[in-house]
């Protein structure tokens, strides 16, 4: 994956007091890869001059998006299948250098069919993107960035976020999963930087082809959107140090990614009504869907869920430990 | 006589192969076995396998020798990993049982299957342990074993070279034995491998192949008590493994 810090630059800037100043106008493709320079493109004027105005109790933000479209999407893969099957092998060995160049021949060889292997599964992946192919190719950054608001909770000073977002669709095409590279600075100086995972709530939709497809994708655009926003609001959260740090005991959670069970063993920092937010092994961030079978909910959390429907069979259940 | 090598090496494989048993195929969970009135069921559970690295392909010593001293961070990571979740197995079984109003007491102390005398059968419900010893000195009708064969982390290899990616790894079978008729009222075969994703190679924590082994383990229990739990159970004719990848 890109990384953040060289991610090359699609610009949104924010500035604090009344308002945050959030529009079409604020998008700059940047020519340069690179940190943000102070100096970009003539349609982010207003802001600019915001920024010039000098120190301010309110932060000033930059969210810096990739410069190259589309908005990169994929298919969720699955390696447990990978391997290439064992068993013994006879060496043609006359002697012991013999022996060994026969060893690092066949590992060579077997290196490359792995990786082929690996290569062809995600090719296969990725075929589940084929139905959309014509509405992801339009799907730029600048339009994805429109949907991203100014993350709350964060002090004064000036903030920059760079963001790599990688899309994938799962294999039965209800959700979509959505892998953040974030790099947070505060006035230059890095305060955070890792992957944040946001798993949407499945669809409940019978056609998901049909639906993601309308309106030029529509429901796909607004929950991509959503899911970056998420993903934005917990980076700069845990820069700003306003997340929980979760009671440091590793539970295991099961949560569902479309219609697939899936288990993540992790430390719970935020028990929302709608969603989760758990911290990895990886000590990376993950918000994953928790259905109304949990439990009731007084004050129901407005995390990315699919448009329309939501399903009432998906659920997250903690497994005690 | 003179035996051309050919000749030899299939008379042999003929010999062989006919020792061979077949694996146990699944056994459908026969409902009325687990019925109110089906009689006491005891819930045991073998002793459980120490966390493990497994390379199966690397057959040679040399070979064994240089796969372990390559994974050798790896099978010194699996000494910190818990085997909580499935010790609590053997309870949520019961509880399961329990449940459906059966009469279920878990035996406490481990099961020694190796104790008890193999029976050589091709009959697909016929157990291939003799429980009668059991049977007397439990004083149940009805034995759900659980047996945990394996644990741990999983890597191919053709003699000296890995041929996949660790994956960890959960291999065992549950089954519900009728004492009386030594027959299986159900046996279900566990065979778990899941794989970190694109990136495993992380020492000395491994997070991903940590994540991996603790979804091997719910995938594990969920192949044991999912038939217990469910209502409408249909005939399996697929190995779980096949299910829980």
């Amino acid at each position: 994956m890109t990384s953040a810090s060289t991610s090359g630059a699609r610009r949104i800037r924010w500035k604090g007091l009344a308002g945050w100043v959030i529009s079409g106008a604020s998008f700059c493709v940047a020519a340069q890869v690179g940190p943000a320079g102070p100096a970009i493109g003539s349609a982010e004027q207003p802001t600019q001059n915001a920024e010039a105005q000098g120190p301010t109790s309110s932060p000033q933000w930059v969210l810096r998006l990739p410069s190259t479209d589309p908005v990169a999407f994929k298919g969720v893969e699955n390696f447990d299948s990978a391997g290439i099957g064992g068993g013994f092998i006879a060496y043609p060995a006359p002697n012991a250098a013999g022996l060994l160049a026969a060893v690092i021949a066949h590992s060579l060889i077997n290196e490359a069919a792995k990786n082929a292997q690996k290569v062809k599964l995600k090719e296969e992946a990725d075929r589940i993107l084929a139905p959309y192919r014509s509405v992801l190719s339009k799907y730029t950054h600048a339009e994805l960035a429109r949907s991203v608001k100014p993350p709350s909770g964060l002090a004064g000073g000036t903030w920059q976020i760079d963001s790599v977002p990688v899309f994938a669709l799962t294999q039965d095409q209800t959700a979509l999963v959505l892998d953040n590279e974030v790099s947070v600075k505060a006035s230059g100086v890095p305060i955070y930087e890792g992957v944040i995972r946001v798993v949407s709530a499945p669809l409940a939709e019978s056609d998901p082809v049909a639906h993601w497809s309308r309106g030029d994708g529509a429901a796909l655009r607004l929950l991509g959107g959503d899911l970056l926003r998420e993903s934005i609001e917990l980076a700069a959260s845990r820069a700003a140090k306003t997340l929980p740090l979760g009671t440091g005991k590793q539970q295991t959670f099961r949560y569902y990614e479309g219609k697939t069970l899936k288990v993540e063993r992790a430390t719970l920092l935020v028990d929302g009504c709608a969603r989760r937010v758990l911290l990895t092994l990886r000590e990376t961030l993950m918000s994953v869907p928790v259905s109304a079978a949990v439990g009731a909910c007084t004050t129901p959390d407005t995390g990315p869920q699919a448009p329309e429907k939501k399903n009432t069979d998906t659920s997250v259940s903690e497994v005690e430990p | 006589m003179r035996w051309s090598f050919p000749t030899a090496a299939l008379l042999l494989s003929v010999v062989l192969s006919g020792c061979a048993l077949k694996p146990q195929q699944p056994v459908p969970l026969n409902q009325e076995a687990i019925a109110a009135k089906g009689g006491k069921v005891g819930v045991a559970m073998s002793a459980l396998p120490k966390v493990d690295t497994y390379f199966p392909g690397a057959d040679c010593l040399l070979c064994y020798a240089f796969a372990s001293a390559s994974n050798s961070s790896l099978t010194k990571h699996t000494e910190t990993l818990t085997r909580d979740e499935l010790a609590a197995l053997q309870e949520d079984v019961a509880a399961a049982l329990r449940k459906k109003s059966v009469d279920a007491v878990v035996i406490k102390d481990p099961i020694d299957l190796k104790s008890l005398s193999d029976i050589r059968t091709e009959v697909p419900t016929a157990a291939r342990k003799d429980f009668s010893p059991v049977r007397a000195k439990l004083a149940v009708d009805k034995l759900l074993v659980i047996d945990v064969q394996q644990l741990g982390y999983v890597r191919t290899y053709a003699s000296y070279v890995p041929t996949s990616d660790p994956k960890a790894t959960v291999v065992g079978a549950a089954y519900l034995v009728d004492l009386k008729t030594n027959t299986y009222n159900w046996y279900v075969p566990v065979n778990v491998s899941l794989s970190a994703g694109a990136k495993w190679d992380e020492p000395p924590k491994f997070p991903g192949l940590t994540n991996a082994y603790f979804q091997a383990l719910e995938a594990g229990r969920d192949a044991v008590l999912k038939p217990l739990t469910e209502t409408n159970l249909l005939p399996r004719t697929e190995p779980v493994a096949s299910v829980v990848k």
